[in-house]
């Protein structure tokens, strides 16, 4: 009888039944009521799991849309965060690297910026003959 | 990608561009499908709705993925079965997930004859494995057929029609009251 049963259930899947599988079945539901209300049974199953339309609450879009609409400000929000964060760090760099070259020079000049300004001409061709 | 899918794969390309219409029109389109399987999963609960949100959500984030390959609904199932799953692994107490059904339940369902129906089903697929529990939800509530189940769960052909038989069984089981009626 359980390879009946198994016949019956595997008789609703795609492929089906062999044409001998089908035959020994067909034979079967016509000498067994009990297995006619296991078919019975599972074409009920069927139905009822197939018409089965379970939902989300009500609005349920709209939260979903929201949601999205604050992962993506919040993506912004986060960039530029990050953005103003190396920014500042770099111009901090600056602003500490002019301090430093005024103490030390006295000036802005370019020379000054390049570390040139203590350098002479004869220092510097002896310098670059060095490489 | 297969002709009967470029409507999906437009619309999805437009959403990828930008155009919150577009998206919003995928989300109300398929809110059902995914409602089907994440509730047969883990039954009518705030995490149910959690992981359908997740679901969108995922979706959203890796819209440009999305080849035509396949229909878009099928698309979307498989994030919500993998989602759904994860989330069954998840779950550290039955007695947690109790509460959050009843909480969620009393927020403003309605009683109807077919909430009732609805609540028999997700209790008798509450008793099923999540193995046995997926291979139902997407076989038998969603219609995918043998190997589109098999192709979804990325497993063997007979690994499905055995577990869906079993679970068959223990369905018709628990549900004999109302197979009978």
């Amino acid at each position: 009888m359980e390879t009946l049963r198994a016949l019956l259930i595997k008789s609703y899947e795609e492929g089906g039944l062999t044409p001998e599988e089908q035959h020994l079945l067909d034979g079967a539901l016509a000498d067994h009521e009990e297995l006619r209300q296991e078919q019975t049974e599972l074409e009920a199953l069927h139905k009822m799991l197939a018409n089965y339309t379970p939902a989300f609450k009500p609005g349920f879009a709209g939260r979903v849309l929201e949601t999205v609409s604050q992962a993506t400000a919040s993506s912004d929000d986060n960039l530029y965060f990050l953005f103003k964060r190396f920014a500042l760090t770099g111009v901090a760099a600056i602003i500490a690297l002019l301090i430093s070259v005024y103490f030390t020079d006295g000036n802005f000049s370019f020379d000054a910026l390049l570390g040139l300004s203590d350098l002479s001409k004869d220092n510097l061709l002896l310098a670059l003959s060095t490489f | 990608m297969k002709e009967a899918y470029r409507k999906d794969f437009e619309l999805v390309k437009k959403a990828a561009e930008g155009d919150q219409f577009a998206f919003g029109a995928i989300v109300r389109q398929f809110e059902g499908l995914v409602a089907k399987t994440v509730i047969g999963m883990l039954g009518n609960t705030q995490e149910a709705e959690d992981t359908g949100q997740e679901v969108f959500i995922r979706f959203y984030r890796s819209m440009n993925q999305y080849k035509g390959d396949s229909a878009l609904g099928t698309y979307l199932t498989r994030i919500a079965i993998n989602l759904s799953l994860n989330a069954l692994k998840k779950q550290k107490s039955h007695a947690t997930n109790e509460l959050s059904k009843m909480e969620y339940q009393l927020s403003g369902d309605d009683e109807t004859e077919s909430t009732d129906n609805r609540e028999i089903i997700e209790n008798a697929l509450a008793q099923l494995e999540p193995e046995f529990r997926s291979v139902v939800v997407l076989r038998l509530v969603e219609g995918y057929s043998t190997k589109e189940t098999a192709d979804l769960l990325k497993l063997p052909l007979g690994t499905v029609l055995s577990r869906l038989s079993r679970a068959q069984k223990k369905l018709k089981s628990l549900l004999k009251k109302e197979l009978t009626h």
